[in-house]
């Protein structure tokens, strides 16, 4: 079993919070969900995989390293933050373009917004733009920050089926920061390898 | 055609001639130009004028001119000259059937002289005189002699006299009555001379009711000697006249170290003498180690207009402090004014503003934006506007932003596989792109790639 990521001795102070994680790993096939209180640094420790503060930068060793933050897709690493900024001046059609994106499979529904600027869609209607296209293009890991948030129960549904088909069918793994219970994750993800991180007291550790 | 290389190479054929600033080759220079007396002794009175200046001191950027050795006036040999003209015929840029279709006209200075004129023909069809200064003066010294000063008078500043008294070429247009100018009509300017310098004079006089597009555009070669670019550029509209200035200034900046580059020195102004008067500045800058530029308007005709629309991009070391003067005089004037900067590096940028409304000017409205963008910690911008307002019955808005690159596009946009560079230059377009689109088709395309290899610190 390939081992995308791994994460050791991870070490932040704050006045905000204090986040410790000794040992987060993501192998290939895998949902990794991380759940902790607001603040407690969830999607800080998603974003510092990317970019890193100087000390933590040891701590943090993907499979394939990428020296520049722009080399991360193409290693196969997708970031899909909580929130999606206006990017003013590209439509989705153009990122997907720039990243090389097979759209083929993408319901009418989102396909006909694919003219539309970055960040200006629905709430929901963002996040499905982001994450939809990849659903039929290949990646290592794909880090969904509270992916849940702004989408209905159809459209959650038809993200958590397709997440669960992606790490069924293929190498592929997935990284949710969430505040779904976990009980309706282990229904909608059964059969399938999850490992549980929660964040507690200023500690990252799995759940067993 | 217009900067549309890295600084290129020199012509190398460059005659340099005449060294210092003195009174003696004041009179040499007036005499090689056979120009009358009457010139001479405005060349005389400017010099005497300029050495009892000083030069000023307020402005933030450390230069040094060592006015002894510099070279007032250089110029290209005879045969380069024809080669030059031989090429633009080669591709008909100068033949008359391309003058015929073509929708622009280019005086060509290299240095002190101006080597080519094109569509002089068609365009003296119109009444409109499209010439050098020289043969502007030669042929039409009543006209010169008139309007030489009448705008910017040599008294006005230390390099208002500077370049009084050693201009060299640059354009002179006339736009009779009622003609609008079918054609667009450029200055191209090429300081070649490695140890040159260049004393830029253009004079555009438009009659009442006459219109006319004009376009500017500039180049030098990289050297790390600071060559110096002293500008005076005049422009009186009468009654319901209309002129749009457009300048793309790609000067050498220096390299990373600010070593070389041009120190760009102009005084662009223009007199709105008549009524329903309007003078549009557009300006691109994006070279010279240093650049010390107001493009201004005197509202003096009632209903006259102004507006000065700047795109600023400052990289290495450039220091840049340009902005505007719009002095009303005349009732129910208008004047807008949009800056936007975009520094970078070690750069230092000065937007700077003067806007003064006379007893005489009511009902005058004002228009000021100047926005900055921020790329880097070492970079510096300033926003200094000032507003004298004399009557009670003025218009004004003004606004400024300042802000760094937002921290967090830049960042999505790399996970989404921009790298640090196409995300910089991406928001520099989007941030620029207002003016930008206002550009005339000839600069449009030229701009964005430039913009871009600056942005990517490539020049």
């Amino acid at each position: 079993m390939k081992n995308y990521l791994t994460v050791k001795n991870f070490n932040y102070n704050s006045e905000e919070f204090n986040l410790v994680v000794e040992n987060f790993i993501v192998n290939e096939s895998e949902i990794i969900i991380i759940k902790g209180k607001n603040g407690t640094g969830k999607s800080f420790f998603l974003r510092q995989l990317f970019q890193p503060k100087i000390d933590l930068k040891n701590s943090i060793v993907f499979e394939k390293s990428f020296d520049e933050l722009h080399k991360a897709i193409n290693n196969g690493y997708v970031y899909i933050p909580q929130n999606i900024p206006i990017i003013d001046g590209i439509t989705y059609e153009i990122l997907w373009e720039k990243m090389k994106l097979k759209t083929d499979k993408i319901p009418n529904s989102l396909k006909k917004l694919r003219e539309r600027v970055i960040g200006t869609c629905s709430g929901g209607e963002n996040k499905l733009m982001e994450v939809t296209p990849w659903f039929e293009n290949s990646f290592d890991i794909l880090f969904l920050d509270e992916i849940e948030s702004g989408l209905d129960e159809k459209n959650k549904n038809f993200v958590y089926k397709n997440i669960k088909d992606m790490v069924s069918k293929t190498k592929s793994s997935i990284v949710l920061v969430t505040h779904e219970n976990i009980e309706f994750l282990n229904k909608v993800f059964e059969n399938t390898k999850i490992k549980l991180y929660n964040i507690k007291n200023g500690k990252m550790t799995e759940n067993e | 055609m217009y900067s549309n290389n890295k600084h290129g190479k020199t012509f190398n054929y460059n005659k340099l001639w005449l060294k210092g600033i003195s009174k003696e080759n004041i009179i040499k220079i007036s005499k090689f130009r056979n120009e009358d007396e009457e010139m001479l002794n405005f060349r005389l009175k400017s010099f005497e004028t300029w050495k009892n200046m000083k030069e000023p001191t307020w402005i933030e950027a450390k230069y040094y001119i060592d006015y002894e050795n510099i070279y007032p006036y250089s110029y290209i040999k005879e045969e380069t000259k024809k080669h030059i003209k031989e090429t633009f015929d080669l591709i008909n840029i100068s033949n008359e059937e391309t003058e015929r279709v073509s929708n622009i006209a280019m005086d060509l200075i290299v240095d002190s002289e101006s080597i080519l004129t094109t569509a002089q023909k068609k365009l003296s069809k119109y009444g409109i005189i499209f010439c050098s200064f020289k043969e502007g003066l030669e042929k039409y010294p009543e006209l010169i002699h008139k309007y030489i000063g009448s705008v910017i008078s040599p008294e006005d500043n230390f390099f208002a006299a500077l370049n009084s008294a050693f201009f060299s070429d640059g354009t002179f247009c006339f736009i009779p009555k009622n003609v609008k100018c079918p054609i667009e009509l450029s200055s191209y300017f090429r300081l070649d001379s490695l140890f040159g310098s260049q004393f830029e004079r253009t004079l555009i006089v438009v009659e009442e009711g006459g219109e006319v597009n004009y376009i500017e555009g500039c180049s030098a070669p990289i050297t790390k000697i600071n060559q110096l670019h002293n500008a005076i550029v005049e422009i009186y509209l009468h009654k319901n006249a209309k002129v749009n200035y457009s300048t793309l200034q790609n000067w050498y900046s220096g390299d990373q170290e600010g070593i070389g580059g041009v120190y760009n020195f102009v005084i662009k102004r223009g007199l709105c003498e008549g009524d329903n008067s309007e003078l549009n500045w557009l300006q691109v800058e994006l070279g010279s180690s240093i650049t010390w530029k107001y493009p201004s308007c005197i509202l003096k005709g009632n209903n006259s207009k102004g507006s000065f629309v700047s795109l600023n991009i400052t990289n290495n070391k450039m220091f840049a402090d340009t902005g505007t003067k719009m002095i009303h005089i005349g009732e129910n004037t208008t004047s807008f004014i949009n800056s936007k900067s975009c520094v970078k590096d070690q750069s230092n940028s000065i937007f700077r503003s003067q806007i003064k409304t006379l007893g005489s000017a009511i009902n005058s409205e004002i228009f000021s934006n100047c926005d900055s963008l921020l790329i880097g910690n070492n970079c510096k911008t300033q926003a200094l506007p000032t507003f004298d307002i004399r009557n009670n019955l003025t218009k004004i808005k003004h606004e400024a932003t300042m802000f760094s690159l937002d921290e967090e596009i830049l960042f999505i946009l790399q996970v989404k596989g921009f790298s640090i560079i196409e995300a910089q230059q991406f928001i520099v377009q989007k941030f620029v792109s207002d003016i930008v689109e206002k550009l005339p088709d000839e600069f449009y395309l030229e701009v964005k790639p430039i913009l871009d290899l600056k942005i990517g610190n490539n020049i």
